[in-house]
């Protein structure tokens, strides 16, 4: 049997002088942790004005070339050579895609700052829903899609929002990713009135999307890993955009999916 | 709001900052020191001489975390301080 040991005894001032160590060793640590938070967060707000001040430069002259190459195929220069146009079309459907990333980020931005804005004003929101598809409809047609919308034809559904930026973010962003993420099959829009919401559905049988993708998917720069082998040119800021207009509204956006390869179903819900 | 209630509620806002509610929560243990609202950080300094009011806001936090909240204290009070005559800065923050 080894020999008993007597414990350590501390008295209370020298508990109280670990204690007040400890402490104030901790203090230091949050201290070192709110002086990076604050670093970072003034980081963060020059990036966002940088980025901000060069999309805006960005978008200037995007938008000067797609006034040039529309000109140039509308003919107000004279016809064109048969050999130039079709280098014409593909300049102007690319800065079109390239106008509209930039858009995306600005609005992005704005929405961060809090100085996005969105007009009141009434509309139907199946005629928005129709026009939107309409705009998909070549899309779909050129990969061989069926592109259907399930409504009930007389009912109507009054809204009072922004309807140019639900257009554009909420309902172009979700048909069109349908679009772009479903290499065949089917996309199904679906338009609803559930006691006080409208319920729009998005149903596609696309890539699908993983657990660990759900978890960001609505985030800025949310891209999924599969997606981004699909569409090279996807920004990011889609979902994030298009969860903002929603939620400025008073709805709610949601992605359901039973994995990579079965499809995704995205739910737009607005108070009716 | 006098120039003392403003040095005690940008002190605890910068201790806030650092140690989260637990800054109010030390801060309401002083004597002399009311919290009219929390929610907007409105202190008023009662009863007394202000400026040890204030000393002892400071020794409260320094007690109990050390050299580097005193610092913290001096560097959030500062926009305040330079308006102060000398006369009129309290002991602990006078560099």
């Amino acid at each position: 049997m080894g020999d008993l040991q007597a414990p350590d005894t501390k008295t209370s001032s020298e508990y109280e002088a670990e204690l007040r160590a400890a402490s104030e060793a901790v203090y230091k640590h949050s201290l070192e942790l709110a002086t990076l938070t604050k670093e970072l967060e003034e980081s963060n707000k020059r990036q966002e004005t940088l980025i901000h001040f060069i999309s805006h430069e960005v978008k200037g002259f995007l938008t000067k070339d797609q006034a040039t190459f529309a000109a140039l195929l509308e003919g107000d220069f004279g016809a064109l050579p048969d050999n130039l146009k079709p280098l014409v079309t593909g300049a102007l459907a690319q800065v079109r895609t390239g106008v509209g990333s930039v858009m995306n980020i600005l609005q992005a931005s704005n929405q961060k700052t809090g100085t996005a804005t969105y007009k009141k004003e009434p509309f139907d929101l199946k005629d928005l829903v129709v026009e939107s598809i309409e705009k998909a409809r070549s899309g779909a047609k050129g990969k061989k899609l069926t592109l259907t919308l399930h409504t009930v034809e007389s009912e109507r559904y009054p809204f009072m929002g922004d309807k140019e930026q639900l257009a554009e973010h909420v309902l172009r962003n979700l048909i069109d990713n349908a679009v772009t993420y479903t290499p065949s099959g089917a996309i199904d829009v679906a338009l609803e009135k559930k006691e006080n919401t409208y319920s729009l559905s998005v149903k596609d049988t696309g890539i699908g999307i993983s657990e660990e993708d759900k978890a960001h998917l609505f985030t800025e720069g949310g891209h999924g890993k599969e997606s981004q082998k699909v569409n090279v040119h996807s920004t990011g800021y889609g979902l994030f955009i298009a969860k903002n207009v929603v939620e400025a509204h008073g709805g709610t956006i949601r992605a359901e999916s039973d994995g990579p390869g079965k499809g995704s179903t995205f739910i737009v819900e607005l108070p009716a | 709001m006098t120039p003392f209630d403003q040095i005690a509620a940008k002190i605890i806002q910068g201790q806030a900052v650092v140690i989260g509610p637990l800054a109010w929560t030390e801060a309401g243990k002083v004597r002399g020191l009311h919290i009219v609202n929390r929610s907007s950080g409105e202190v008023e300094v009662r009863n007394g001489d202000p400026k040890e009011v204030v000393n002892r806001l400071v020794g409260q936090y320094e007690h109990l975390f050390g050299r580097a909240s005193h610092e913290v204290c001096k560097e959030a009070a500062a926009p305040i301080l330079s308006t102060l005559k000398p006369e009129d800065l309290p002991s602990s923050l006078a560099t």
